[in-house]
């Protein structure tokens, strides 16, 4: 029963990223990844609250990449200089693979070095600057993805996974005018799209973004996925999204019609639900 | 001269209440106290005044000062979850918003007290410790319903509107909510009774500006209660007679309703903004006749 809807979420999916026309790249030749099978399926989605994840939270997105020897891709591109370099040393520490910190500026590098990965780790920052920069990258994170690689980050970088990215505004601005830029609303932005027909937004407890999320979900009618500083949201191609970490992650189905009360649920640290309906299920 | 300054000084005052008149409620004409009533509906419970942070803000207990009957009301204030010196401040603010009859609860003398009470238009609770607030004030739960029966408005901030529901949280955040439920025992949320003026419901203030959605949600889950969370600078006024809640403030009014059934552990959620109201039948909280 369960295993059925996994192949369900699983093969819409598959369907959102066949939508975007990515193809997967040829002949890898040296590069190719050490931990990644065809058959396999997607990766897995690793959406972290930030600021800083915390090394239990970087050894999950270790594991999820194959564990030891997996080759990590790290994209810093809203961090400012040297922003990649902690977490280059920290999945090294943690005995990572090879770890590639890639430059928004060298595109075809960064391309190849996506294409070898096992895991592609986005750094936080400004969530515009992020968008803007990880554009001309998004069709080789998908191909990666599709083969199986671990995509993730935090903050912003786990917000850009999403299809739908906040880029500007809070709550209040949320609350007086809507997703509506020129008023001075919301504004969003395509993001990768590995996760279709959702939004996700960060530091959610600690920055009091629920009435936000809430406004953008109800007003593209996607899901919302909220989710607190240290702890992860991960998504699995078995259809599931599992909380780690201390806080919580909060899931926001809109009702439909603007204004409508939504479908919310709060998952505590081991706590599941399937992707597909967003149904939560007891912790093991 | 002195008199004088004052008379200029209390129409300015009134000029003032009258910009900020909440608009689904009227005067009263009968000469009867408690000040402003639902339009059309006779004296009933007073209005319930829930303020989600624990300082007086004018704007905000401007609110709660024309719910009472504006500058001429008798307002007595409840210092019981904060001491007298949150007293003496509140009454403070409410004297500079042109109410001239305002009196700080003794908290010991529960007689004395319930003239006070008996005699109030508005009762207002200020805010501190949630636990503090609800064992002091059973002992003043009669005098207090039999009030806000007879039409006085009620209110409180922070720990001041949480002890209104019929349980309030007393211990625990979001992080112990989503690790351990409501299980005081094993370092989960500690849930306790409340007044219940308002049955059916669990009320959580400084709600966003403390990340406390998981708390509610849990909370609320785990008593089959109906949760309203209220942000800092913000209220949720109940009006009995037409059983509707409405959000004043810059903040948002967040109701959390556990349905149960096949949707699982999922929670139904509206959120309010300023001027928004929601039908309380809709959400499950009984009338109070």
């Amino acid at each position: 029963m369960a295993h059925g809807a996994g192949r369900l979420a699983l093969a819409f999916m598959l369907a959102m990223v066949a939508g975007c026309g990515s193809t997967a790249s040829g002949s890898r030749g040296d590069l190719a990844p050490r931990y990644r099978t065809l058959d396999r399926g997607p990766g897995a989605l690793f959406l972290s609250g930030g600021a800083d994840d915390p090394p239990p939270l970087l050894a999950r997105f270790r594991d999820l990449a194959g564990g030891r020897g997996a080759r990590i891709a790290i994209v810093p591109f809203a961090g400012g200089p040297g922003a990649g370099e902690p977490y280059r040393v920290a999945f090294t520490a943690l005995g990572a693979g090879e770890v590639a910190v890639l430059e928004p500026d060298a595109l075809a590098a960064g391309r190849a070095a996506i294409a070898g990965a096992d895991g592609i780790y986005v750094v936080g920052g400004i969530t515009r600057i992020l968008v803007d920069r990880v554009a001309p990258f998004s069709d080789a994170i998908r191909a990666a993805w599709r083969d199986g690689a671990a995509v993730g980050g935090h903050s912003a970088g786990a917000m850009i996974c999403a299809d739908q990215v906040i880029v500007k505004g809070e709550g209040p601005a949320a609350l007086a005018h809507g997703v509506d830029p020129s008023a001075g609303g919301l504004d969003l932005r395509a993001g990768v799209g590995l996760l279709p027909q959702a939004i996700v937004d960060t530091h959610f407890g600690e920055r009091a973004r629920f009435p936000r999320l809430w406004i953008a979900t109800g007003a593209t009618n996607r899901l919302g996925i909220g989710v607190d500083p240290g702890t992860a949201a991960v998504c699995t191609a078995d259809g599931l999204l599992t909380a780690y970490g201390t806080g919580a992650v909060t899931l926001i189905r809109p009702g439909g019609a603007a204004g409508s009360p939504a479908r919310v649920s709060v998952l505590g640290p081991g706590d599941r639900a399937r992707l597909a309906d967003w149904r939560p299920q007891p912790a093991e | 001269m002195r008199g004088r300054g004052w008379a200029v000084w209390l129409v300015l005052a009134t000029g003032s209440a009258g910009c900020t008149e909440l608009p689904f409620l009227t005067k009263p004409d009968d000469g009867r106290r408690g000040g402003y009533r639902i339009k059309g509906q006779a004296a009933g419970p007073g209005p319930l005044f829930l303020a989600g942070s624990g300082d007086h803000p004018p704007g905000q207990i401007q609110r709660f000062r024309d719910l009472a009957g504006g500058t001429g009301a008798y307002i007595v204030i409840g210092p019981f979850a904060g001491g007298a010196p949150a007293g003496a401040e509140a009454r403070k603010a409410f004297q500079d918003l042109g109410v001239t009859r305002v009196d700080v609860l003794d908290g010991q003398d529960v007689e004395a007290d319930a003239k006070l009470i008996a005699r109030a238009d508005g009762i207002y609770l200020v805010g501190g410790v949630a636990e503090i607030a609800a064992r002091k004030l059973t002992t003043y739960a009669e005098p207090l319903r039999s009030a806000w029966r007879a039409g006085a408005a009620i209110g409180g901030t922070s720990a001041g509107a949480m002890v209104w529901g019929e349980r309030l949280i007393v211990k625990g955040e979001a992080r112990e909510a989503v690790t351990k439920g409501v299980w005081a025992e094993g370092g989960g949320l500690d849930v306790k009774v409340g007044l219940a003026f308002m049955p059916g419901v669990l009320v959580d203030p400084h709600f966003n500006e403390r990340g406390r959605f998981p708390r509610l949600w849990v909370a609320s889950g785990a008593t089959d209660l109906t949760g309203i969370g209220i942000d800092e600078n913000t209220a949720a006024v109940w009006t009995p007679a037409d059983h509707r809640l409405t959000a004043v403030g810059p903040g948002t009014v967040t109701l959390v309703r556990h349905d149960g059934g096949d949707q699982g552990e999922t929670a139904r959620v509206a959120v309010l903004a300023e001027g928004r109201s929601a039908d309380l039948d809709d959400w499950d909280v009984p009338r109070v006749e």
